[in-house]
């Protein structure tokens, strides 16, 4: 066989006597631009494919993810009503302790998330955990943490189905306004515009993402003052990774219904880690302020209503911005989302984006600050090929 | 080989066959031109206006993902050394359209690192050279170039310059992006574009010509103009993919565009360069296309390994239900039937709920009697719940259908195979032939090892048949159990594209006919007693060991060793299994093997139509009303408008069938598809009114 550099050679040489003998260059530029027809016709074709596989791969789970969750859902109905429930349940309403809240349906992702809210507490055992699932994985999700206590805290899983005061159409309501890209329509997303509802008794509470990790001792976040605010929250604009981001980034603000409330370059900040003053809110009724942006979005076809652009609606002027170090974004857009350094000193690191921690995408870099909380040799992990 | 293009009897009529020489030189030239400086410039597309994202850039940061490895975009590439074509004057105004059609497209071609890391159930065996080390030549340009007797791919016909024949084009695809290939061949989409076209035309020359326009002195006006309307021209296309996206102005700005190439090309500069800048830009556009295509694969691998939400959202909620609602216990009325060697036995191994049920439901449907039909579903103990709910809940017209946890049973054999810790129920192997240098890929599916439990499994029984749960049964099976096996052992589809030699790599020293054709599994007529007597179960252990024996014990080579020793254990003993096959061929069985598989989105429209009608029929095709109603109308009314009776009598007369399990479970499905929050009386309203249909 002829290396590589002796085909060159020989095709070299092959084309300067073509170019000799045929020197048409009519000819020659109708090729090039033939092929450069056939290319971008591929192009064009596979990127329109991308983004129905990018869809499509929205709506699935792992297997791995789907196994675990099979097991534990069995596990929980084989246990006696009584040994169904979580212990310490009286301490989910005491306000003198420290409450964080975690939407989510994924159970990995929320054990790594509690695991290291844990950790790294100073006093883990004031820690109450509040996690609210959908009832399909109520099940699952209960067991794995009768199986997995994080001691000394403690954690409270509720269901969608208890909240007996949402309304009977939420899912369809969702639905209408957000469009039907699943990423989006997830209840669970929006109940977070209801925490003072889930939370009737507590007067503050930390709202956590399933795809962040604590690394920091979280307290000091009840002592700052939010000055009469609602949300204490990262800022997004200027600096870091997306420095033109505005809020008219994220909301069409030239719609008659909103013209004028809203100053379009006021700064956006992040979902992911929000203190939230529950009682500032309710005095305030921001839950009817969203539904009221939820309606209107139903009714525009022309923007999603996704939970960021409809909370930088709702807590507009109700935003207290925090120290950034408090909340670091970026790990899950890829290689260069986010500075070492500032990994180090966060004291909330945030994989946003699609490169979650638990897929196969996800950023080699980053990955070992989320899978050091995962207890890969858990036998139900193994057994359901759960591995790093 | 040399690479040297001009043979002999190219040289003597070289005239005749300049153009498709050139052609093939062009691409020879270029695809070595895309390895060395591909990884430079996927995404610096219109280096003109660095400010503007390139065209389909839109859709590449949907979710801001950049799946794949590739380096950041350098600005501006220059090369030298490849002068094709001398100056000349006018060179853009002759068009030779006939050469148009001669340009095929073709995937392109890098060694992926996309089969490696993905791939679980099937395994690639590559028994022969692969035919691509080289990966930057193609060798069909090598074979053209260098006609030869002894050239085994298809020759192109006089006069036309085929780069590839389309099944290699295929081929090579699936070499190195797996069935994504297929799939992406079969839903590629048609598109009026015509307009779009000359547009991204014009932008292409003017694009070649602006740096040398810039150059040119006391052009300055000129060159700001053409700078200019070559972004008025990017503006035009935005992301326009038809013609029909277009703005209205668009002839008006095309006419613009005209005038201002003419008088280019009137300034005359220098064409080499020109040309190179042509090239410049069709190797960004195909390295844009190659990075799709890479991620194109990518995230087809995983919609294929990963389980459809909507799956596993059934799967929770029947093993929810199952501990919930506590069946009636059928098991004790059928316990004779279950091992009564008259009836007919069939066997399912399958984790899959949706699947196994189209697998009975077709049997049922296709069979002229019932009553005498026992379906064992063995499944493992996380599906077991599910399956066991589902199908002691409904019925299946007179068939009895009994789900047993398989896992309970490897715990009886200690020196089990394949229960600890790789259950494997069936295996599909990925297999790649080279057949007198056609390069093909076959996907072969066969036993698994809990098969070879199946003697003991069922003692008292004396037949069996075997069905895979991606199968169809399109006609009535009764007369499987006339068959005559002659004293073997199976009766299977042979498949004689494939031979035992074919596996020549995993087999090792044993002795074995190397011309037998393989066969696959989906359909098997089995005689236990015949089995049992021979002891293949004891063959089949202990050619397994030896395999293994012969590689690194790890869970890949016990899957590995799954093929070659369930062909062997039926080989070696004379039980061949070239038994009747037109008798299991009658049965009319579709197969679903590969890795599209019905119940994944992505299953092959035109096949997934048959799976689907299974899922669907009779009772069940109105269904296809309700799925797609369902999620939209009421998905959390506390009651049922979809299914109140005005409705159902507008759809039931398209009722023919009776069996109702097909039917609510896809009810199901729709109810508990996608939303999180299940509505549990609109479940059992459901569930009740279905009922009721039944009976009337």
């Amino acid at each position: 066989m002829p290396s590589a550099l002796q085909r060159m050679r020989a095709m070299e040489a092959s084309l300067s006597k073509a170019g000799r003998a045929y020197p048409d260059c009519a000819a020659m530029a109708t090729n090039l631009r033939t092929m450069a027809y056939n290319s971008e016709e591929q192009l064009r074709a596979q990127s329109h494919q991308v983004s129905h596989l990018v869809h499509l791969a929205a709506g699935t789970i792992s297997k791995g993810l789907h196994c675990l969750s099979m097991q534990l859902t069995s596990r929980y109905f084989g246990l006696r009503p009584e040994q169904r429930e979580l212990p310490k349940k009286s301490r989910t309403r005491r306000a003198d302790l420290y409450h964080l809240a975690i939407f989510s349906d994924n159970i990995l992702a929320c054990s790594v998330v509690i695991k290291s809210a844990v950790s790294s507490s100073a006093d883990p055992s004031k820690l109450v955990i509040h996690v609210v699932t959908d009832s399909l994985n109520f099940p699952a999700m209960t067991m794995w943490f009768l199986m997995n206590p994080p001691r000394p805290a403690s954690v409270h899983v509720a269901s969608t189905e208890d909240f007996a005061w949402l309304p009977v159409d939420f899912g369809s309501q969702l639905r209408r306004s957000v469009g039907v890209n699943p990423r989006f329509v997830s209840p669970l997303n929006h109940l977070r515009f209801y925490l003072p509802q889930i939370f009737p008794f507590l007067g503050k509470v930390l709202l956590l993402d399933h795809d962040v990790v604590v690394r920091k001792d979280l307290r000091p976040l009840w002592r700052v003052n939010l000055k009469g605010k609602v949300n204490g929250a990262v800022e997004t604009c200027g600096g870091g990774s997306s420095p033109s981001l505005r809020l008219e980034s994220f909301v069409d603000l030239s719609d008659p219904a909103l013209a004028g409330a809203f100053d379009p370059k006021s700064c956006p900040w992040a979902f992911g880690m929000n203190i939230f003053d529950l009682d500032q809110w309710r005095r305030r009724g921001l839950t009817e302020v969203y539904q009221k942006w939820l309606q209107l979005a139903a009714e525009r076809t022309s923007w999603k209503a996704g939970t960021l652009p409809l909370g930088l609606l709702t807590f507009y002027n109700h935003t207290r911005p925090l120290a950034r170090r408090w909340h670091l974004l970026g790990l899950g857009r890829g290689a260069d989302g986010a500075a070492r350094a500032d990994v180090e000193r966060a004291a909330v690191i945030h994989y946003d984006g699609s490169l979650k921690p638990w897929l196969e995408v996800a950023v080699p870099r980053y990955r070992g600050y989320w899978a050091r909380f995962v207890d890969y040799g858990h036998p139900l992990l193994r057994q359901c090929n759960i591995h790093e | 080989m040399k690479g040297g293009v001009v043979t002999p009897a190219v040289k003597r009529r070289w005239k005749g066959f300049a153009l498709a020489v050139l052609t093939l030189v062009v691409l020879s030239l270029l695809l070595p031109l895309v390895f060395l400086f591909g990884v430079q410039s996927r995404s610096s597309y219109g280096y003109l206006s660095d400010d503007q994202s390139p065209p389909g850039s839109n859709v590449r940061s949907v979710d801001g993902v950049d799946l794949l490895d590739h380096e950041k975009p350098k600005e501006d590439i220059y090369f030298d050394g490849f002068i094709v074509c001398g100056s000349c004057i006018g060179c853009w105004t002759r068009i030779v359209d006939r050469l148009a059609s001669s340009f095929r497209p073709f995937f392109p071609e890098e060694p992926g690192n996309i089969q490696n890391s993905t791939n679980v159930n099937s395994t690639s065996l590559l028994d022969e050279t692969p035919i691509h080390s080289e990966g930057n030549h193609p060798p069909a340009v090598e074979n053209e170039t260098h006609p030869s007797p002894s050239t085994d791919v298809a020759k192109p016909s006089p006069g036309t310059s085929t780069i590839k024949s389309d099944d290699e084009t295929t081929i090579l695809c699936q070499l190195q992006f797996g069935s994504y290939c297929l799939w992406s061949l079969r839903n590629k989409e048609r598109m009026k574009d015509l307009i779009v076209k000359k547009i991204r035309d014009q932008l292409f020359v003017v694009r070649a010509y602006y740096p040398l326009i810039d150059k040119i002195k006391g052009q300055g006006v000129f060159s700001q103009k053409v700078k200019q309307n070559i972004q008025d021209h990017e503006h035009l296309l935005g992301g326009a993919m038809f013609d029909a996206e277009l703005p209205s102005n668009f002839e008006e700005r095309m006419q613009t565009m005209e005038d201002v190439i003419s008088t280019s090309k009137s300034l005359q500069p220098d064409y080499n360069y020109v040309e190179k800048k042509m090239r410049l830009i069709l190797d960004w556009a195909e390295e844009e296309a190659k990075f799709y295509a890479k991620q194109g694969a990518f995230l087809y691998q995983l919609s294929v390994q990963t389980v459809p939400k909507s799956l596993h959202c059934l799967s929770m909620r029947l093993t929810a239900e199952s501990f919930k609602i506590l069946p009636v216990d059928a098991e004790n009325a059928h316990a004779e039937r279950l091992s009564d060697p008259d009836l007919q036995h069939y066997v399912i191994f399958s984790k899959n709920v949706l699947a196994s049920s189209v697998a009975i439901n077709s049997t049922v449907t296709s069979a002229k009697e019932t009553k005498n039909l026992v379906f064992h579903l063995l499944t493992d103990s996380q599906n077991y719940f599910s399956m066991k709910f589902w199908f002691s809940k409904y019925t299946y017209k007179n068939a009895v259908i009994d789900v047993q946890n398989i896992e309970e049973f490897g715990l009886q054999y200690p020196h089990g195979f394949g229960m600890e810790p790789h259950l494997s129920m069936f295996e599909e192997f990925r297999i790649f032939i080279r057949n007198n240098g056609q390069p093909r890929i076959e996907h072969i599916p066969v036993f698994g090892h809990v098969h070879f439990l199946l003697p003991d499994l069922f003692k008292k029984l004396r037949k069996l048949v075997v069905l895979d749960d991606d199968i169809v049964v399109q006609k009535d099976l009764s007369h499987l159990w006339n068959l005559e096996l002659k004293g073997k052992v199976i009766g299977a589809v042979e498949y004689c594209g494939m031979r035992l030699s074919h596996l020549k790599g995993m087999h090792g020293e044993t002795n074995y006919n190397k011309d037998t054709c393989v066969w696959m599994s989906g359909l098997n007529v089995i005689d236990l007693d015949k089995w049992r007597e021979l002891n293949l179960t004891g063959t089949y252990t202990q050619l397994l060991h030896e395999n293994l024996n012969l590689r690194e014990k790890t869970a890949t080579s016990w899957r590995d060793a799954v093929l070659p020793t369930a062909m062997l254990t039926f080989q070696g003993l004379g039980a061949s299994y070239e038994v009747n096959t037109e008798g299991v061929q009658s049965a009319a069985v579709l197969h679903y093997n590969g890795n599209m598989k019905p119940w994944l989105e992505l299953g092959v429209q035109n096949y997934k139509t048959y799976w689907k009608r299974f899922l669907i029929r009779g009772i069940h095709s109105w269904l296809i009303a309700i799925d797609q109603e369902l999620m939209m109308m009421v998905p959390l009314k506390k009651k049922i408008i979809l299914l109140s009776p005005g409705r159902s009598k507008r759809m039931l007369p398209l009722n023919h069938g009776r069996s109702c399990g097909g039917f609510i479970l896809h009810a199901y499905m729709g109810f508990w598809g996608c939303s999180g929050i299940v509505d549990s009386l609109v479940l059992n309203a459901s569930i009740e009114c279905m009922s009721r249909l039944y009976q009337t």
